[in-house]
C-alpha cells in the first residue's frame, strides 16, 4: 500500500458517502454494525485468497466457496421455511441474471486478487457504486441530483486513478 | 508477455466491479418483484453452482486442488454468506430507520 493508494481509497470512500447522501443521524446502529460485519467478511475473503490460495485455480475456489454458501443458504431457508420467489417474468429474468452476474463477479474478484492483490482489487471495487448509480438511473428511474452527480464524477475519477497505481511494480516502476 | 499487459492485470477487477453493479440493479428489480432476500440469495447460489460446474466440465481441466486449499475455499463460502447476510441486513435495518 502506497500513500497515494491509501489517499485514493479514503477519497473514494468520502466521495461515496457524499454521493449517497449519507448522514450519521439517519443511520441505525445495528445497520452500521451489520454493514461493518459484511465489510469485514469481504476483506477477510480478499486477504485469505491472496495469502493462502495464490496458486490455486480460481474456478475451483469459486466452486467450493459456492458449495458451502449454497449449503448455508439452503439450511437457513429450510430452517425458516421461507420461499418467496419473484412474481412475473421480469422478476424471474432478473433473478437468473443476478445469479449469472454474481457468479462472474465472484470469479473475477478471485482472479483479480491473485493478479494484483487484495488492496488494489478493493480499490477497483469502488467503481461498483458509480456503475450501480448509472444502472439505477437507466433501469430503475432513480435520479441523482446535481451534487450527487458531481460526487459521482469525483468518485469514479478517483477509482479510475487506481489503474496507474495498480500497474506499478513493487519497486514503483511502471509495469 | 501477456501478463505484462495492463488489461490482463486490471481486466478482472474492472469486470468484477461491473458485474457486481449489474447484480445490484438486478437484485433491486427482483426485490421489487416481490422476492425476499433469503430466497434471492439461495436461488442465486444454485445458478452459480450450475454455471461453474458447466464451466469446469466444458472448459480446460483445472489443476488439482490440495485438501487445505479445498477447506479454505469452503471457508471462503462461509465468509461470503456472512457478507451477503450482513449487507442485506444493513439494507433492511437502515431502510426501516429511514421510514420508522
Amino acid at each position: 500500500m502506497t500513500p497515494r493508494g491509501i489517499a485514493a481509497a479514503l477519497a473514494a470512500f468520502a466521495g461515496l458517502a457524499m454521493m449517497i447522501g449519507a448522514h450519521p443521524a439517519g443511520l441505525a446502529a445495528l445497520g452500521i454494525m451489520a454493514a461493518i460485519g459484511a465489510a469485514i467478511c469481504r476483506v477477510a475473503m480478499l486477504l485469505i485468497t491472496r495469502s493462502a490460495l495464490a496458486g490455486t485455480d480460481p474456478r475451483l475456489i469459486t466452486w467450493y466457496s459456492l458449495v458451502s454458501s449454497t449449503i448455508l443458504f439452503t439450511a437457513f431457508a429450510l430452517a425458516t421455511w421461507n420461499w418467496q420467489p419473484p412474481a412475473g417474468a421480469l422478476g424471474w429474468f432478473a433473478l437468473v441474471g443476478l445469479g449469472v452476474t454474481t457468479t462472474v463477479g465472484i470469479l473475477a474478484v478471485y482472479v483479480s486478487t491473485v493478479r494484483i492483490g487484495p488492496f488494489r482489487t478493493a480499490l477497483f471495487m469502488n467503481l461498483e457504486p458509480p456503475l450501480t448509480a448509472i444502472g439505477s438511473a437507466i433501469f430503475l428511474g432513480e435520479v441523482l441530483n446535481a451534487l450527487q452527480m458531481q460526487r459521482w464524477g469525483d468518485h469514479a475519477g478517483r477509482s479510475g486513478g487506481v489503474p496507474d497505481a495498480a500497474v506499478r511494480t513493487p519497486t514503483g516502476r511502471r509495469a | 508477455m501477456i501478463t505484462a499487459i495492463p488489461w490482463h492485470r486490471l481486466g478482472p477487477a474492472i469486470l468484477g466491479a461491473s458485474t457486481f453493479a449489474c447484480a445490484d440493479v438486478l437484485g433491486k428489480v427482483t426485490l421489487n418483484a416481490g422476492a425476499d432476500v433469503l430466497t434471492v440469495a439461495t436461488f442465486r447460489s444454485y445458478v452459480g453452482l450450475i454455471l461453474v460446474y458447466a464451466w469446469l466440465q466444458l472448459g480446460s481441466r483445472p489443476q488439482s486442488i490440495t485438501p487445505p486449499a479445498k477447506w479454505i475455499s469452503l471457508g471462503l463460502g462461509v465468509l461470503f454468506t456472512g457478507n451477503v447476510f450482513g449487507l442485506f441486513k444493513a439494507f433492511e435495518l437502515m431502510k426501516c430507520r429511514s421510514r420508522c
